[in-house]
């Protein structure tokens, strides 16, 4: 049901940036989800989501970037909703077809795909996604200190797995 | 060996999902939006078609008639 406060406008303009945006957001959860399942799921929840911030007029702008922002708080939700619970991802949607240049890259994948959800959403929003610490803490909803701690304890997890996988 | 954290950095690349989720999900969009389905379709481009041959069709159409 729509609210009629949303303009027409508006939510045709919601429609268009789906056919554009389609494939970013999707991308983007796809890689850092690693399953094309929870990449669907969690593309479904995004998109969904902007319709009730359309609806409730609380859109600041209709751009990508602010899809990929709803789709981040989304993966993050995810990795909450996962606990402490330690389950194997899914195999990789894109199979890496230059084994050579990417080993490096693969081995830093597996490490991170080991890392249980705290530490592994800390790291992709930190280093995947590139956000300052400042940011990386809005989205897990700890202060920045809590988030540093928790950054250099999840640093160190991953540098135990990484350096162990390249050993072997 | 470089560094790891390095090597996670990851652009957003873009990926086509399943065309029959992108379908759906465009559905239950444009419904929840509340607009209508059929002037929410995506725009297609269309093949351009060959002039059909007015002179061909009514010869026909005359010498069935006749």
């Amino acid at each position: 049901m729509s609210d009629p406060t949303a303009t027409a406008d508006q939510r045709a303009a919601l429609v268009d940036l789906y056919d554009r945006a389609l494939p970013e957001v999707y991308g983007y959860l796809a890689s850092r989800s690693g399953s094309a399942t929870v990449a669907e799921d969690l593309t479904s929840e995004t998109f969904l989501a902007a319709v009730d911030a359309v609806q409730r007029g609380t859109v600041p702008e209709l751009t990508v970037a602010w899809l990929i922002g709803v789709a981040r708080h989304k993966l993050v939700d995810h990795w909450r909703r996962q606990g402490r619970e330690r389950d194997l991802p899914e195999p990789p949607v894109e199979v890496v077809d230059d084994w050579d240049v990417r080993l490096d890259q693969l081995l830093a994948r597996e490490a991170l795909a080991d890392l249980g959800p705290h530490h592994r959403s800390a790291l992709t929003l930190r280093y995947l996604d590139g956000l300052p610490v400042r940011e990386v803490a809005a989205c897990l909803g700890r202060t920045e200190g809590a988030t540093e701690v928790l950054l250099v304890r999840a640093k160190a997890a991953f540098r135990a797995r990484y350096e162990n996988g390249s050993e072997r | 060996m470089t560094d790891p954290f390095e090597q996670l950095a990851m652009p957003i690349e873009p990926q086509a999902p399943r065309p029959a989720f992108a379908r759906s999900l465009r559905a239950r969009l444009v419904e929840a939006l509340g607009l209508d389905p059929a002037a929410a379709a995506p725009t297609v481009e269309l093949p351009r078609r060959k002039p059909m041959s007015a002179t061909a069709t009514d010869a026909a159409a005359t010498s069935r008639a006749t």
